[in-house]
């Protein structure tokens, strides 16, 4: 079993505590407005605030003062970030009394609240990108930092289609969340769900809490195994798939 | 010749020559898809080529930041028509003859550029101009991760590049090709790529400075404090 422990004494930010609006101007540029508390930590006056914000191959850090002289930067524009992507971003607390800056609280992989005005759902387990994707219409991606359902543009109204199609969504999601738990707990041999609060953590939570299911198995591939495929199946009975399925042909009949 | 980027049906054929070579088959590269209206279109801005040799992937990276600059693309690095267009007119670089006159293409994702965490950087042309432009890396921080042809992924590359936390940041970055990069020999060091826990190398390296990262902000060092954080199994890197 991997379990994670903190050994670096590092505090933890809660993610509640830092909220993130996206937006861009009229080039397309994005910018971003954050709102961060850390009153609840105990951290020296003097530390620095960083905010990092990251996408694939873009990256861009922001010096944000100390603790006891916070200081918003003027320039919060993401120009080395592509403006159709949605960044994550990275809150850091940096003791840099020494020559090694040592980090004192951290949170990662946080996403924006709100871009353009628009709310979303920053607490989603599966995030949503568009890109050509050759001839496939979606993919699952689980390389990245977060897992991500990518949908090709090229893919006639694949936007309108991957959220409310009845025959796509039967058909699609149970299968991104057999890939995902079987990523989570066979490849990487994760099993606790409460470790931390990144996404394969939350992931084996969600299935846990799923009708009828348990906290997954520590050991042994064929009970593991089990386990997901009943997850898959408490997950379609959860959400309707096969009534979802079935109507979406009544409509068209 | 005037840049462009290949269409649907451009790198469709594009992808039916790299099987055809996976297949044996020793054809020219369907240069014609360069200018043919269906299977290329214009790219919005103005750049041109040339058919220069270039020795290290940071010869061609360099090329190619300073001759994309007049493209007006919101996002270059993740124009997939433009990197296979330009896969294709370089073609003979990206993937060379080898003695017996067949080519050795690999995947498609070196030529085709696949956008996404887990090939995006593997594309030839497309990871090299990242690395050397996004991630501004240029001369001094590229070598290492470059040093290779055109047609090659380096090692270090292939490491290095698939960690956007270890490649985007300069310190690692600067750290890794003094200890790693022969300077006189302009070349990486002898072994350097040993066995994975071989005291000292470049494995062990990846591995250290994963878990220094999760305690220090190695983004805010030189090179040479994220050299002083290292055990001294990476001394004797630096001496040679």
């Amino acid at each position: 079993m991997i379990r994670k422990f903190n050994y670096t004494g590092r505090q933890k930010i809660k993610r509640s505590n830092v909220k993130i609006d996206l937006t861009r101007n009229g080039g397309g540029t994005r910018f971003f407005n954050i709102s961060l508390h850390l009153d609840d930590l105990d951290l020296l006056d003097n530390a620095h605030i960083y905010i990092e914000a990251y996408h694939r191959s873009g990256y861009q850090r922001f010096d944000f003062g100390s603790i006891g002289e916070k200081r918003i930067p003027s320039d919060r524009w993401l120009r080395n970030l592509s403006n159709s992507a949605i960044p994550l971003f990275r809150v850091k607390v940096v003791d840099r009394t020494f020559t090694h800056g040592r980090i004192l609280a951290s949170v990662d992989k946080i996403r924006p609240q709100s871009v353009d005005n628009e709310q979303t759902d920053s607490q989603s387990l599966l995030f949503v990108e568009f890109d050509d994707l050759g001839n496939l219409i979606w993919e699952l991606d689980i390389d990245g930092d977060w897992p991500t359902l990518r949908l090709n543009t090229k893919a006639e109204e694949i936007s309108l289609v991957a959220s409310s199609d009845n025959r796509f969504l039967p058909l699609v999601y149970p299968e991104i969340v057999k890939q995902i738990l079987t990523r989570v707990l066979l490849k990487d041999e994760h099993t606790d769900p409460d470790c931390d609060d990144d996404w394969p953590s939350l992931c084996l939570k969600l299935a846990s809490t799923l009708p009828g299911m348990d906290y997954p198995p520590q050991t042994g591939k064929a009970e593991q195994e089990r386990w997901i495929e009943k997850a898959v199946e408490a997950f379609s009975a959860s959400y309707d798939m096969l009534e979802r399925f079935n109507k979406s042909f009544q409509e068209i009949k | 010749m005037e840049v462009r980027r290949l269409t649907e049906n451009g790198i469709e054929e594009f992808r039916k020559y790299l099987s055809k070579l996976r297949s044996g088959s020793t054809a020219d590269p369907p240069h014609e898809l360069l200018t043919d209206p269906d299977a290329s279109e214009p790219v919005p801005g103005s750049a041109r080529v040339e058919k220069l040799i270039f020795d290290t992937r940071l010869d061609a990276a360099r090329y190619l930041d300073e001759d994309l600059s007049g493209l007006e693309l919101d996002s270059i690095e993740t124009d997939v028509g433009l990197w296979s267009w330009l896969s294709m007119f370089y073609f003979d670089q990206v993937c060379p003859r080898g003695k017996d006159g067949s080519r050795k293409p690999g995947r498609d994702y070196r030529h085709i550029l696949e956008p996404g965490y887990r090939n995006e950087h593997r594309h030839l042309l497309a990871g090299a101009y990242v690395s050397y432009s996004v991630y501004s890396l240029g001369e001094n921080l590229g070598k290492l991760i470059l040093y290779s042809p055109p047609s090659v992924e380096s090692r270090f590359y292939h490491e290095l590049a698939a960690r956007q936390s270890l490649v985007t940041n300069p310190g690692v970055m600067e750290a890794v090709n003094l200890l790693y990069f022969h300077e006189r020999e302009k070349r990486p060091k002898p072994a350097a790529l040993s066995k994975k826990q071989k005291p000292g190398t470049f494995f062990r390296f990846i591995d250290v400075i994963q878990q220094l990262d999760l305690t220090y902000d190695l983004y805010s060092m030189t090179g040479e404090e994220v050299l002083e954080l290292l055990p001294s199994e990476f001394d004797r890197w630096r001496e040679y």
